[in-house]
């Protein structure tokens, strides 16, 4: 039998511990001492509202630090934390690039205007500087041996006056221009000048794209 | 009684000799709580539980790819070391060593079994996987355990990548130029990524050939010495390494996540 | 006649038609629903997986590369060191294949006869791993290792000439499990066939148990139970993957050229490829109008394709036709396997529009690196 509404309101009413206990006796002596769970949940319910206790007040750390200042540490170590780990990884990172590259200057002189004849691909630079040397009839310029596909080094066919990527098969005429296969854009020109001594200059480090509008630019070819 | 003693095998007095059941706890395993003990008290059978159910040790249902996977591991850990005993990871002597592995060290098989082991490899995960997929292994509990094992094949991949490029031969660096262009075009990290060129500060790009995710990989601009020396490390310490920490949790997760997959 | 043969298959085996062929057949193969079931069971595709099946499977695999052996041409390919273990892997993946299948087959039957599958035996009938399991994985390793030590001494390790960073061998080919992804890159950017689909890849292979709801088939073969399951895995898995290492490994020659198994591979082999964009397509030969210099504007057709593909069409499905599958599957569920399934499905699109329109980019911004 479930606690009527009589007895609840005695509960709730109760004056003090002892006062609860003779109520809870009440009850039991009404159903002949038998004293099933659910009346025990209902009466339990009842007493964790009237007498609340918080039963890890001792461990609690508001004795020691009041609340907000404990976030605020709390905030402030894994912040420390996070940081010390993101530099941590952020130098890792940075170990991967080294300061000093054991490759070829970026930047060589190849020889005179005309060393180079008209028409004609040079290829006497791929294999040490990675750069073909074009000259048609007004200018010389230097182009990137690398495939703008994946990054292989195509060929130059004399015969059919293209460079083929033997990798997926782009093409490209000898302005660098893509004309067949999947090279998503053309060859990429390099920085091209005369230096001081007549001789021509090629700086790897500035590069000129056809798609960004870049190879009408001074400096992306040699007038001659 | 002398009499007893002379009928016990060798076999016999030398499992039940103290040295032996110093190392070996149970002595000769004869009867089953032996053998149980066998297992259960040997630090490297204990990756197996000591009773299985009947199906699991039935070569038609596990086809043994996974056990040959990390067989294969170990083969090809063995044989790594005793090829890096000659292999010297330099532009200069890289293919010479490569050729004198073959010709002027004796048993001269030694590059062909890591070789075609680590092929064999590739496989057998990719098998083990396709074994697990057919027999519906990956259902809960053992969905994490699947992801895992997508990882581990994701690194013997990768394992059987870097070591590509050691031989220092044509086939090595052409393959390893053509599979690490691709690094360039991830989207914002690679230099011909798409959204690299907002990574930039007034008219300095940050991400540019010399500080993308493919030159941390190269260590230059090409696959060149600083590659080798990389792609040797990776391939003998670093994949090794965290292979063998997910194998760990892979073999640990097979035990807790109920053991074999089976029929209810 | 064998010319004749081998001019078929040299045909036959142009991805246009092969690809084809095997996406068409594949639902007949592993049929995903009752209809296909039925027409794969009226012409008896489902004998494959029978004993007879698995030998005439095993007798055409070897007919072709014996026959491929006599072929002067296709014998180079194949006597090549790292294609050694492409043939192996022809084999063991045509054999466990059909070894599943027919034990899934043999399940299915005893299912439906109320047994329990091959696999179950009595719970309390335990074996002992101390000898039962370990002396079986004793034996494989052992038979392993002779095979690897003999295969080892067989055939040596491959080495071509030395290094030469200025002279690019044609072709050029990704290690051989790669060879999946390198004929991606015929269809999409490096940075999408390189990059985002083996991430999305291997994304989604972790994923598979998380999205697939069905508790059945867990633990034996079984095919009646999980068919949906089985198809979708294995077309991704056998024509993803395992027919384009094949395509690539045998069948891609002198600058990435596709030759058939048996002609000459010539470098000189000349393969028209004009290939023009969407937004091409749309203003220059549509409108008749020179493209706009605006790049959102020339590609916002190619934006709004992609943008209906990926984000409208879910939407739509969700509504018609897979509407029971996304009340199943919930939301979160029903997007990843969305995002996952239709990326999946771009590679086959995107190879069928090169083909049939020799369409390049549905974006094209190289501008930006950013094609699609």
């Amino acid at each position: 039998m479930k606690l009527t509404k009589e007895e609840k309101q005695s509960l709730i009413q109760a004056k003090s511990e002892t006062d609860w206990y003779s109520i809870c006796d009440e009850i039991k002596s009404k159903r002949n001492g038998i004293y099933p769970n659910y009346l025990a949940r209902e009466i339990l319910e009842i007493f964790n509202n009237k007498f609340p206790v918080d039963k890890y007040k001792d461990l609690s750390f508001g004795q020691i630090i009041n609340r907000k200042s404990f976030l605020n540490w709390l905030t402030l170590g894994w912040l420390a934390f996070a940081g010390a780990t993101g530099g941590f990884f952020t130098v890792i990172i940075r170990f991967l690039f080294p300061n000093v590259l054991f490759e070829p200057p970026q930047s060589f002189k190849i020889g005179f205007p005309n060393d180079f004849e008209a028409g004609k691909v040079d290829l006497r630079f791929k294999k040490s500087h990675n750069v073909w040397i074009v000259r048609d009839d007004e200018k010389i310029i230097a182009l990137s041996t690398v495939c703008t596909h994946l990054g292989c080094t195509p060929n130059w066919l004399e015969a059919d006056r293209k460079f083929k990527c033997p990798c997926h098969g782009s093409g490209f005429r000898s302005s660098g221009m893509h004309f067949e296969g999947p090279a998503p854009r053309p060859l990429e020109r390099y920085r091209i000048v005369l230096s001081n001594d007549g001789q021509i200059l090629v700086d790897k480090t500035k590069k000129f794209n056809y798609e960004k509008g870049e190879w009408n630019r001074s400096e992306s070819f040699l007038k001659v | 009684m002398p009499e007893d003693k002379k009928k016990e095998s060798l076999l016999e007095k030398v499992g039940n000799s103290p040295v032996w059941k110093s190392i070996f706890r149970s002595g000769v395993p004869r009867t089953r709580r032996q053998r149980m003990y066998a297992v259960l008290g040997n630090v490297f059978l204990h990756l197996h539980p000591a009773r299985l159910p009947r199906h699991a040790v039935k070569v038609g249902y596990t086809w043994c790819m996974g056990g040959l996977s990390f067989f294969l591991f170990v083969v090809l850990t063995i044989t790594g070391i005793l090829l890096m005993f000659y292999y010297r990871p330099t532009v200069e002597y890289a293919f010479t060593d490569i050729i004198d592995l073959g010709e002027q060290v004796p048993l001269g098989i030694m590059r062909e079994i890591h070789r075609w082991g680590a092929h064999c490899m590739v496989l057998t995960t990719w098998l083990h996987m396709l074994r697990v997929f057919m027999t519906g292994s990956y259902k809960p509990p053992r969905e994490f355990n699947w992801a895992v094992g997508v990882i581990l094949m994701t690194l013997t991949l990768l394992l059987s990548f870097t070591g590509y490029l050691l031989p220092w031969d044509q086939l090595a660096i052409w393959a390893v130029t053509v599979g690490t262009n691709m690094a360039r075009a991830t989207p914002f990290l690679g230099s011909e990524g798409p959204g690299a060129s907002l990574l930039a500060i007034g008219d300095i790009n940050l991400i540019h050939s010399a500080s993308d995710v493919r030159f941390a990989l190269l260590a230059g601009r090409f696959v060149g010495e600083a590659t080798l020396l990389r792609f040797y490390v990776l391939h003998c310490i670093a994949v090794p390494f965290i292979a063998m920490i997910f194998m760990a949790v892979h073999f640990w997760r097979i035990r807790k996540d109920g053991g074999i997959s089976g029929p209810l | 006649m064998i010319e004749t043969l081998k001019n078929t298959i040299d045909y036959l085996s142009t991805p246009t038609i092969s690809f084809t062929v095997i996406t068409a057949i594949f639902p007949f193969v592993f049929p995903p629903t009752d209809w296909f079931d039925r027409i794969n069971r009226k012409l008896k595709i489902d004998k494959l997986w029978t004993n007879t099946g698995g030998f005439i499977q095993f007798i055409l695999i070897t007919g072709f590369f014996v026959l491929g052996y006599q072929d002067p041409n296709f014998k180079i390919i194949l006597m090549k060191g790292d294609n050694f273990p492409i043939v192996l892997m022809v084999y063991s993946m045509a054999f466990f294949t059909w070894y599943a299948m027919k034990k899934s087959y043999i399940n299915d039957a005893r299912l439906d006869e109320g047994k329990k599958p091959m696999e179950y035996h009595d719970p309390e009938d335990k074996v002992l791993v101390w000898p039962d399991l370990v002396y079986i994985e004793f034996i494989c390793l052992i038979l392993f290792m002779v095979f690897l030590i003999v295969w080892s001494i067989l055939v040596p390790a491959p080495l071509e000439e030395p290094a030469n960073p200025a002279a690019t061998p044609n072709p050029s080919k990704a290690p051989w499990y790669f060879l999946g992804l390198q004929e991606m890159l015929v269809y999409f950017d490096p940075w999408l066939a390189g990059v985002i689909f083996p991430t999305l890849i291997i994304v989604g292979m972790c994923a598979i148990p998380y999205i697939d709801i069905n508790k059945k088939g867990d633990g034996y073969y079984s095919f009646k139970e999980r068919r949906v399951g089985y198809f979708i895995f294995m077309y991704g898995w056998v024509v993803l993957w395992v027919y384009l290492i094949i395509i690539g490994t045998f069948f891609r020659g002198p600058n990435w050229n596709f030759f058939g198994p048996f002609e000459y591979w010539d470098p000189h082999k000349l393969e028209v490829l004009n290939n023009v964009n969407l937004s091409e397509y749309f203003w220059v030969i549509g409108l008749g109008q020179p493209l706009p210099s605006n790049i959102l504007l020339r590609e916002s057709i190619g934006f709004l394709v992609t943008g209906i593909y990926l984000f409208v069409l879910p939407v739509l499905l969700a509504k018609t036709v897979l509407k029971k599958m996304y009340e199943a599957y919930g939301p979160t569920r029903y997007t990843f396997l969305m995002i996952l399934g239709l990326t999946m499905l771009a590679l086959p699109i995107k190879m069928y529009l090169r083909w049939f329109f020799n369409l390049k980019y549905i974006i094209g911004i190289p501008e930006w690196f950013f094609n699609i």
